[in-house]
């Protein structure tokens, strides 16, 4: 801008020695209304400006060189115009009337773009996702998580299958998943990463390390929030799409408001299916011929890993009137089924254990500006009650051939009679509570004081009818209560250059399990319940700082003393699996570090450029690990002792030309250690060897090019054709001191996809058509689990209203 | 903000020569310190990482001459074969040193590949045997130079009305599943299964055998060590096992039929050990077995009986202190053994109080040999009888040792020498044996 600004200040000066003159007029639509507000963009010889109409629609443009331009005028309310017109006097009046269309400019596109610069400046090290574009591929939430920079997601398999996060190096406990702010076990996982259609997101802030304090939970490594589309207009969206492996997947999205009372009723749906019937091979996938004779290896088709869910969200209440922004009633219901194909690895084959979910969740959302003078308000409830189930009683034995094996009965079974273990029909009842509180207070226009809590419970019932009654009696019961308290301050200074944040989270626990034991060994034995309770209380801080050096140049930077509070069954052991209970277990913590800087708008000529790059801390202490105990070994034990020191950066680089070619690179690499330490039979610390963590990915990049082309084929019809190339470093499943020879390795991978989609006219009906891994590269997120290999997919999105 | 790229770089850098390095050795795989390596047998290095989780075994070919030799230096940092496990690799070796055998533990099959030179191993054959044990975590044991044993055992609590309210436990039965392997086609040629013989006495205190493990081959039986644990059924939970006897699980070899239990009150404690031999026939047909949870003392197994005229070779009395072997131990010939020995006054398995301690059978004469390592021998697998010596890799807990060659001649605490140095390469890595 600065370039520009400084050019056009060199012709201006040029040319204020030929003679000059002022535009004016008023821009109005054809319903008589000014239009306010109105972007104008006037072309001229070497002159170019952007101004906008007043409040009456008016504007005025001065001394500017005789000649001709075009002015190119955008509304909210209408589709943009370009009239012409040539100065030859000293004022020159136009008046130009627009046609009036109800929202013309798409709301969403314009709230997430400010709302990511918005995001982006607060100084946190955070990746902002806007969906609008992604939406209509046929793309999953999780394939556009993993194309951002600092974020690896790990698939086990095609959709619906388990994925584990990984933000800068930390991954499982420590990242948290939120939608809308709330904790997404709240939601189940039939309304989850792996079943929200990419269309009903809004835009998914990815927080790497320092996690913003509305965000409340004890997200040691990070947090990734899903925002959800929240219409409040009248719109009716939908899309279908089918694809290879069995795909088929629909959604619709809808909003209504009446604008004279505020009243607001919007609602989305999905449906998921997918056989995920993708071929695998290597050397996990292996089949005996005969009795007990040498294996076979072969190509094989998935038989069994069949996943379906749908699901639904309404809500009702009013919108932007003068007692409320938002005053919503709402509804979640979804379900899911998902057969299982295999154990831990390939060489294990399942053809009978399946699982099956449902969520009902009901919430209450209010929120309003300004309840007081300068105090903001919002407060969410809900309430869900999840059941989950896991089906395993059928012994048979299945082979990659797809059918029972008959080698030594007919059919050949596992003594433990089911597939995963023990006969199961284990049930579980989850019912868990979350309200979320957040106060804004703005002292005078630069300070703001923010005070956040969170209140999560959470109640596990379960029943498993396999078992004999009296063992399914005995099941523990768990519970617990969380309550997170934070407080942040956040200062503007240097004319609103240099933004800071500082924060402190308080963290309560309350942890109860009702151990149930048998009085005695008889028919007429009573239960007696035991009730443990543990409590925990931490406190951790933090901060987040922006300094924008100019408009183009913002430096930031953010630290955390974060924490992740032990689970109930790493604090209470687990009496099935020999786990005993550690009450002391201390919470893992980490002290993260980001430093970076964005640079933003650089244009040349049509060019246009972005850069942001951060590097980063975590030095994690008192990771709980399991370690067996005693001189038998039969039980194990959690304690706080692992240590984990990362460094890596994250750099990503944005350019479009003429806004028709966009492309996006980002390149992440971390380099976590090991710093566990051993001790001697003194208790001297052995110094320890600082080993790569082992089964990690640490080096990814991610490359997506895009090509617009307006008016392809059809007048007013948009092309995009597109390309995304993911790679990832092949790493060791072990560690990677030991052994030279015929390591284990995950294997690099390049999963190539492209694509187009087109836009008929009238912006109504896109269809897209999209190839996943072009090449049919053999993919692997994790050891021996396959991913799928070529396919193709398409999509027809429709807005209907 | 002390972010080092510079570091990273050299790290870059450091591994990209590493690989090289490892790739040139891959191509100069003839020793060139050993002049003929056709005509002298193989022995195979094998360490074990992490103690905890998925651990990974790696294995290294070195000669008897190479494994005596105190210049050479062994370690495992950038060299040796990883051996490929889902959870845990379970290795022996033939006696020519040729072909190394593995149990993939968690992966459901079994494995043998062909030592080339070096860290080079080539696969030969693999064969699932989910199907004949009924499951994915079967464990096993050489018996000899063609043969192998399969072994599991699975378990079920037994009510006398499982959908009563409040029925009654009656016992937890374990079913037994073995099955004898050829090792020259790695195929499976006998197997049963049945119920293990149970006693009402220990049956209705809810114990039950819980695994069988280290068999050994004597007069056309299978000798099988037994673990055992308790049931609670007032709370649904495994109790702390206190054993009241010695039990073995006999077998007919090699039909695998007509289960029998031999059951004393010699010794208390379980006799499976763990991955470790446990029994050793000694030249005059007879077995000698450790127990293997309990105080470490040996008894003896003859004519299908346990020997109550030999009794207890209480190995604890005589060191003085309360100690344990739940590992196993080696035996050399005409009576002489080591076993890695626990100091339980000490620290528990996972400290690093291990000793190594000579043992006389037949005079019961126990003496602690002086070595001077923080030893931690808890999964220490397999030692060789090279020249009628005892080679052992020892090393202390992430640190350096040697190869040590125990003499049986020598009944004294200095009864031997050390070899090879051996380091590990990492901290949290030991040497589980030389096969």
């Amino acid at each position: 801008m600065l370039f520009i600004r400084t050019l056009f200040f060199f012709l201006l000066t040029t040319v204020t020695f030929s003679q000059n003159g002022d535009f004016y007029g008023k821009i109005k639509f054809n319903t008589d209304e000014p239009a306010i507000g109105a972007l104008l963009i006037i072309n001229g010889f070497e002159y170019y400006k952007e101004i906008s109409t007043d409040i009456n629609g008016d504007f005025y443009l001065k001394e500017a060189p005789y000649g001709t331009y075009t002015f190119q005028i955008h509304s909210l309310n209408s589709k943009p115009k370009t009239v012409s017109a040539t100065l030859n006097e000293s004022k020159k009046v136009i008046n130009i009337e627009l046609k009036f269309i109800e929202n013309q400019l798409d709301e969403v596109l314009i709230v997430s773009k400010s709302r990511k610069k918005i995001i982006e400046e607060k100084g946190f090290a955070v990746n902002v996702i806007s969906t609008k574009k992604a939406a209509i591929q046929s793309i999953q939430v999780n394939e556009l998580l993993d194309q951002s920079a600092g974020v690896r997601v790990r698939q086990s398999g095609g959709l619906g299958s388990t994925a584990n996060y990984n933000l800068n190096g930390m991954s499982g406990n420590s990242v948290k998943i939120f939608i809308d702010g709330v904790p997404i076990r709240n939601f189940g996982p039939s309304f989850s990463l792996n079943s929200i259609p990419a269309s009903l997101i809004k835009r998914i802030e990815v927080y790497k390390g320092v996690v913003p304090p509305y965000l409340s939970d004890d997200a040691m490594g990070g947090a990734i929030n899903i925002v959800l589309n929240n219409i409040t207009k009248n719109e009716l969206r939908a899309s279908i799409s089918a694809g290879s492996f069995g795909t088929y997947r629909a959604d619709i999205i809808g909003g209504y408001r009446n604008n004279k009372n505020g009243f607001t009723a919007r609602g989305s749906a999905f449906l998921n299916y997918a056989d995920n019937d993708y071929k695998v091979w290597g050397n996990q996938v292996a089949v005996t011929l005969a009795p007990g004779t040498p294996d076979v290896y072969i190509r094989a088709k998935r038989f069994h890993d069949r996943y379906r869910s749908q699901g639904g969200k309404a809500e009702i209440g009013y919108t932007n009137v003068d007692w409320a922004d938002q005053f919503l009633f709402g509804a979640v219901l979804s379900n899911m089924d998902k057969q299982i194909q295999t154990a831990a690895t390939m060489e294990i084959v399942y053809g009978n254990r399946f699982t099956e979910q449902h969520t009902n969740m009901y919430s209450l959302d209010y929120k309003k500006t300004d309840i007081l003078k300068n105090l903001d308000v919002s407060a969410f409830a809900s309430f869900s009650k999840l059941n989950r189930k896991t089906i395993d009683t059928i012994a048979t034995q299945y082979s990659w051939l797809g059918y029972p094996t008959n080698y030594y009965n007919t059919p050949d079974v596992w003594t433990s009679g089911a597939e995963a273990g023990d006969p199961t029909l284990q049930k579980d009842i989850d019912k868990t509570m979350n309200t979320r509180t957040n106060l804004t207070y703005r002292i005078k226009e630069n300070n703001t004081l923010q005070f956040n809590h969170l209140l999560n419970t959470f109640s596990r019932d379960s029943d498993d009818p396999m078992l004999p009654a009296i063992e399914n009696a005995l099941k523990e019961e768990r519970k617990y209560k969380k309550n997170i308290l934070s407080l942040s301050f956040e200062n503007l200074a240097f004319d609103k250059k240099l933004r800071t944040t500082a924060f402190a989270k308080s963290y309560h626990m309350n942890r109860s399990s009702k151990l149930r034991t048998r009085s005695r060994n008889s028919s007429n034995a009573t239960i007696e319940i035991k009730e443990n309770i543990v409590k925990s209380d931490n406190i951790g801080f933090g901060g987040a700082i922006s300094y924008k050096v100019s408009s183009k140049f913002t430096v930031i930077g953010s630290a955390e003393k974060a924490i992740r509070l032990p689970e109930a069954g790493e604090v209470f052991g687990n009496v099935a699996t020999n786990v005993n209970p550690s009450i002391n277990l201390k919470p893992e913590h980490s002290n993260n570090y980001n430093l970076g800087f964005s640079v933003d708008k650089i244009k040349f000529k049509k060019h246009n450029f972005g850069i942001n790059a951060n590097v980063f801390i975590r030095d994690t202490d008192n990771l709980i690990m399991q370690f067996p105990i005693g001189n038998d070994e039969e039980f194990f034990e959690n304690t706080n002792v692992g240590k984990i020191y990362t460094e890596g950066f994250d750099f990503e680089l944005n350019y479009n030309y003429n806004n028709k070619l966009f492309f996006s690179g980002n390149t992440s690499f971390f380099n976590a250690r090991d710093y566990n330490v051993t001790y001697d039979v003194n208790g001297n610390p052995i110094t320890p060897t600082y080993e790569r963590l082992a089964n990690t990915p640490y080096f990814t990049m991610n490359y997506n090019v895009k090509y617009d082309a307006k008016n392809f084929i059809q007048q007013e019809s948009l092309f995009s054709a597109y390309s995304n190339v993911l790679y990832v470093n092949e790493f060791f499943r072990h560690g990677s001191t030991l052994g030279g020879s015929g390591k284990t390795v995950i294997p690099t991978q390049v999963s190539f996809d492209a694509g187009f989609a087109y836009t008929f006219p009238k912006n109504k009906i896109t269809f897209s058509f999209d190839v996943k891994n072009i090449l049919n590269n053999q993919i692997f997120d994790n050891y021996a689990l396959q991913k799928p290999g070529r396919g193709f997919y398409s999509k027809l999105t429709f807005t209907i209203l | 903000m002390n972010f080092n790229f510079k570091s990273l770089f050299k790290t870059a850098c450091l591994s990209v020569i590493t690989l090289t390095a490892i790739s040139c050795s891959n191509e100069n795989t003839i020793d060139p310190v050993n002049p003929n390596p056709s005509t002298e047998r193989t022995y195979h290095l094998v360490v074990g990482s992490s103690s905890t989780g998925n651990s990974a075994t790696y294995t290294q070919g070195a000669t008897a001459t190479e494994l005596l030799d105190p210049t050479k230096t062994f370690t495992f940092e950038g060299f040796g074969f990883e051996v490929p496990s889902t959870r845990t690799a379970r290795v022996y070796t033939s006696n020519d040193g040729n072909t190394l055998y593995n149990l993939n533990y968690g992966g459901g099959d079994i494995s043998k590949y062909d030592y080339v030179s070096g860290q080079n191993y080539n696969l030969d054959l693999t064969t699932d045997v989910q199907a004949v044990m009924g499951t994915a975590y079967p464990r096993w044991t050489k018996l000899d130079e063609n043969f192998a044993m399969l072994q599991y055992v699975a378990t079920e609590n037994v009510y006398d009305d499982p959908n009563a309210a409040s029925p009654v436990y009656l016992r937890t039965s374990a079913t037994i599943t073995i099955a004898l392997v050829n090792l020259e086609t790695m195929s499976i040629i006998a197997n049963n299964s049945f119920e293990f013989p149970w006693t009402e006495a220990e049956a209705s205190q809810g114990i039950y055998a819980s695994r069988i493990d280290a068999p050994v081959v004597s007069n056309g039986k299978l000798y099988y060590g037994v673990a055992k644990s308790i049931y609670d059924p007032i709370t649904d939970a495994r109790g702390t096992m206190v054993y009241e006897n010695i039990e073995t699980l006999v077998v007919d070899y090699p039909s695998l039929e007509n289960p029998t239990t031999l059951i004393s009150t010699l010794a208390e404690g379980s006799t499976n050990g763990y991955r470790t031999p446990v029994a050793h026939k000694d030249e005059l047909g007879d077995t000698y077995q450790l127990v293997t949870q309990g105080d470490v003392s040996l008894v003896k197994i003859s004519n299908g009986a346990y020997d109550d005229s030999y009794g207890k070779f209480n190995i604890k009395n005589l060191l003085g202190h309360n100690a344990e072997a739940n590992t196993g131990w080696f035996y050399v010939g005409n009576g002489i053994g080591y076993v890695p020995v626990l100091n339980t006054d000490q620290g528990d398995s996972a400290s690093s109080n291990w000793d190594v301690v000579r043992v006389d059978i037949y005079n019961k004469t126990a003496v602690k040999m002086d070595i001077s390592l923080d030893l931690w021998l808890r999964q220490y697998q397999w030692a060789s009888v090279i020249d009628g010596k005892l080679f052992m890799a020892l090393t202390s807990l992430g640190g350096e040792g040697n190869v040590y060659i125990f003499d049986p001649a020598n009944a004294t605490s200095t009864g031997f020498t050390k070899g090879a140095v051996l380091k590990t390469g990492t901290s949290d890595a030991s040497y589980i044996g030389i096969f």
